[in-house]
């Protein structure tokens, strides 16, 4: 006495432009934190910090990413409030653009006052 | 019989082999733009692993938000031709990767999709790795 077992289904495919990954290449993070960290207002000047065993101002690993920034800001500024908005406006940026998790902003402020570039 | 597919098979074969030989030059000095014409006939009629990624990599270049192809990192995604190097589409048995340089019209992913879904039915069933290796910034 046999008993017909149904065939398994095959597991569905996911649809085309789900079939695989997205890399995105660290320096296309850091350029983006760099434009974002421009836009603050009271920000003038910005460069990536490359650390000596990683050139790169920022990392991707899987989908999280960290950025290391050195900014110039306007004096008088409350510098952690700057700083509190510029990590805000920098995550907000990326995360909108690169759909990336974005763990840690590090930001050096390396000089204050200068000119609005 | 047998002597009859044959007979017709050598001589397309040698005068197929000139082809790649006349189409190599052509596609390395006049580029995709110029010479669409030329290359496009030698390319079709032999479907290979050449022509499936010189397509993926046009498709791939015309899709908005997409400013060009990259040879991804240290130039290892790139397609090895007879006398030509495709940088930027590597077409293997049980995957695609494709390596772009974007724009920032739109989020990145978007882009990303937007190229899987143009070559889906180049690819098949095999998924498409597609990796933002630069990005173009305007006005800077």
């Amino acid at each position: 006495m046999t008993t017909l077992v149904p065939a398994q289904r095959p597991v569905p495919l996911p649809s085309p432009e789900r079939r695989g990954r997205t890399e995105i290449a660290d320096r296309v993070v850091a350029k983006i934190a760099c434009l974002a960290a421009g836009e603050v207002p009271e920000v003038r000047g910005v460069e990536p910090r490359g650390l000596p065993w990683a050139p790169s101002a920022s990392e991707v690993h899987g989908g999280r990413a960290t950025v290391r920034l050195n900014v110039r800001v306007a004096y008088p500024a409350p510098l952690p409030a700057v700083a509190a908005r510029l990590r805000e406006h920098v995550i907000h940026r990326l995360e909108t653009q690169t759909g990336l998790d974005v763990t840690r902003v590090d930001i050096t402020v390396t000089d204050v006052g200068g000119a609005r570039s | 019989m047998t002597d009859a597919p044959i007979g017709p098979g050598t001589p397309a074969d040698a005068t197929a082999r000139p082809g790649p030989r006349t189409g190599a030059p052509a596609g390395t000095a006049a580029g995709p733009g110029s010479g669409a014409g030329a290359p496009a006939e030698t390319a079709e009629p032999r479907p290979g692993p050449g022509t499936e990624a010189r397509l993926i990599a046009d498709r791939a270049r015309a899709c908005p938000g997409v400013a060009g192809l990259s040879g991804g990192p240290f130039g290892t995604v790139a397609t090895y031709l007879p006398g030509e190097r495709l940088p930027g589409v590597s077409a293997g048995e049980d995957a695609v990767e494709i390596a772009i340089v974007a724009t920032l019209d739109r989020p990145l992913p978007e882009t990303a999709d937007q190229v899987r879904r143009t070559v889906a039915d180049l690819a098949g069933e095999r998924p498409v790795h597609v990796r933002i290796d630069d990005i173009i910034v305007e006005g800077s």
